[in-house]
C-alpha cells in the first residue's frame, strides 16, 4: 500500500533557486561574522592608539622625572638635570659662557659620568678651568642618597685627574629648597651657598651684585673676613 | 569554518530534508529561505566533527526544528497558513497531496515532527525521541494522538509503507 503520507513529503523538494540562493548568503554572511565591523575596527585602534599614547606619556613623565642636577660651577655655570636612571636630561647655562659650551656639546640622554667628562673637557678646550680654578659640583637631593653623592664625587675627581690635574673641585648636596632658591635668582646652587655665606658676614651685599663673580672670587672676600670657616656642606 | 565543497554536497543531501521540516512548521516561503540561512551557516561553522552521516543528519534535523521554533516565536508572524504560501510553485501538487499534506498542517506543530520523522524519514521511536529531545513515551503519545487525528481528517488507514 502507497503511504500516502511519505508520498506527500516526497514531492516536497528545495528547489535549485533555493539551493544557490543559500549557498551563497551563507558565506556572504560568514564573512561578516569574521570580518570585524568597521566601527569595531576603528575602535580597537583608537583604544589601542590611546593606550600606546597613555603608555608613551607615562614613560616620558618618567623618564622625564628631574631627580637631581649637576652643577658645574667653573664660570661658566652650567646645570645637568639628571633623571632617576642616572641619565641627562636636561643642560641649562646660567650665563653667556655657559650658553656658548652647551652649543658646543651634546650631553642629553647620556650617563652622568659621561656628561660630566665631555663637559670638562670641552671647559679645559676653552681653558676656562685653568682660568678659574675651582669645580664645584651640587647635586640635589631630598633623599640624603649618600652613595649617589659618593659615586658624584668620584666622577668629578676621575674627570679632573684626566682633564686638570691642579684644579680643586668641591661637591655638595642641596636640599630642594636651595635648589629652587638659586634657580630663582639663575645661578648654580653652588654659588647661590657661597653668596649666602657672604651674606652672613656683609648683610648689605645683594645676590645681584654677587652673582656675576665667580665663586673663587666669593670665598676670597668670604676669607678676607678672616674667621669665616669654609667647609664642605652635607645636607 | 567548513568550505564551499562541503556547504555545496551538504546542500545536496540535506536540502530537501530541511525543507520538508520547513514545511511542517513555517508559515511562508520567505521563512523557509531566511531558516535555510540559518541552518547552513550554522553547519559550516560548525567545527567539531560528525561521528557519521546519520549523525549528520539527526543534527542538522535538530537544528532545522529550532531554527523553526524561533522564526516561529517572532509576534509578527501570521498565524495563517496556506499550502500556497508554503511551496514556490503549488501546480505540482495534485489534490491528493495537498489534501494529504493540510491534514499533516492541521497537526498540533509539536506532532508534525514526529509523523515526518517516523514516516517519510523513517526513524524509531527512540530515534526520534533522541533528535527531538524529549521522552520515548512523549513520542508515542505523539505519535498515536498524531495518527488518530490524521485517520479522521483522511479517512482509512493513510500511513504504512
Amino acid at each position: 500500500m502507497e503511504n500516502r503520507i511519505y508520498d506527500a513529503f516526497e514531492k516536497i523538494k528545495a528547489d535549485e533557486e533555493l539551493r544557490q540562493d543559500t549557498l551563497k548568503g551563507i558565506y556572504e554572511k560568514a564573512n561578516k561574522k569574521h570580518r570585524i565591523p568597521l566601527r569595531r575596527a576603528f575602535a580597537a585602534v583608537c583604544a589601542s592608539l590611546f593606550l600606546v599614547g597613555i603608555a608613551g606619556v607615562l614613560l616620558q613623565r618618567v623618564y622625564y622625572a628631574e631627580n637631581g642636577y649637576i652643577d658645574i660651577d667653573v664660570n661658566p655655570s652650567i646645570e645637568l638635570t639628571i633623571n632617576r636612571f642616572d641619565r641627562i636630561i636636561d643642560a641649562h647655562a646660567y650665563n653667556e659662557d655657559g650658553r656658548q659650551i652647551l652649543n658646543q656639546v651634546n650631553l642629553k640622554h647620556k650617563p652622568y659620568d659621561d656628561a660630566v667628562n665631555t663637559l670638562l673637557r670641552e671647559l679645559k678646550s676653552q681653558e676656562y678651568i685653568i682660568r678659574d680654578g675651582l669645580v664645584s659640583a651640587t647635586l640635589r637631593t631630598d633623599w640624603k642618597e649618600e652613595e649617589r653623592l659618593r659615586n658624584l664625587e668620584d666622577t668629578v675627581a676621575d674627570s679632573l685627574k684626566e682633564t686638570h690635574s691642579s684644579v680643586k673641585q668641591e661637591i655638595y648636596a642641596v636640599d630642594s629648597v636651595t635648589k629652587d632658591h638659586a634657580h630663582e635668582e639663575n645661578i648654580s646652587p653652588a654659588k647661590y651657598i657661597v653668596i649666602s655665606e657672604l651674606q652672613e658676614l656683609e648683610p648689605e651685599r645683594s645676590i645681584e651684585e654677587c652673582k656675576s663673580h665667580t665663586i673663587t672670587e666669593i670665598r676670597e672676600e668670604i676669607h678676607s673676613h678672616g674667621n669665616h670657616n669654609d667647609s664642605k656642606k652635607h645636607d | 569554518m567548513k568550505n564551499e565543497q562541503e556547504a555545496s554536497q551538504a546542500i545536496e543531501k540535506y536540502a530537501d530534508t530541511v525543507r520538508r521540516i520547513c514545511f511542517v512548521h513555517l508559515k511562508n516561503y520567505h521563512d523557509v529561505e531566511d531558516v535555510f540561512q540559518e541552518v547552513f551557516l550554522k553547519y559550516i561553522l560548525h567545527d567539531a566533527p560528525f561521528n557519521n552521516e546519520n549523525h549528520e543528519k539527526a543534527w542538522l534535523i535538530r537544528v532545522t526544528v529550532n531554527a523553526c521554533k524561533d522564526n516561529l516565536k517572532n509576534v509578527f508572524k501570521k498565524r495563517v497558513t496556506s499550502i500556497h504560501e508554503l511551496v514556490k510553485e503549488p501546480s505540482y501538487m495534485d489534490e491528493y497531496t495537498q489534501e494529504t499534506l493540510e491534514a499533516v498542517l492541521k497537526l498540533p506543530q509539536k506532532y508534525r515532527d514526529v509523523i515526518y520523522l517516523f514516516y517519510y524519514e523513517g526513524y524509531t521511536v527512540a530515534e526520534i525521541s533522541e533528535i527531538l529531545g524529549k521522552k520515548e513515551n512523549t513520542i508515542y503519545t505523539w505519535l498515536s494522538r498524531a495518527r488518530l487525528q490524521l485517520k479522521t481528517d483522511l479517512g482509512g488507514e493513510p500511513y504504512g509503507k
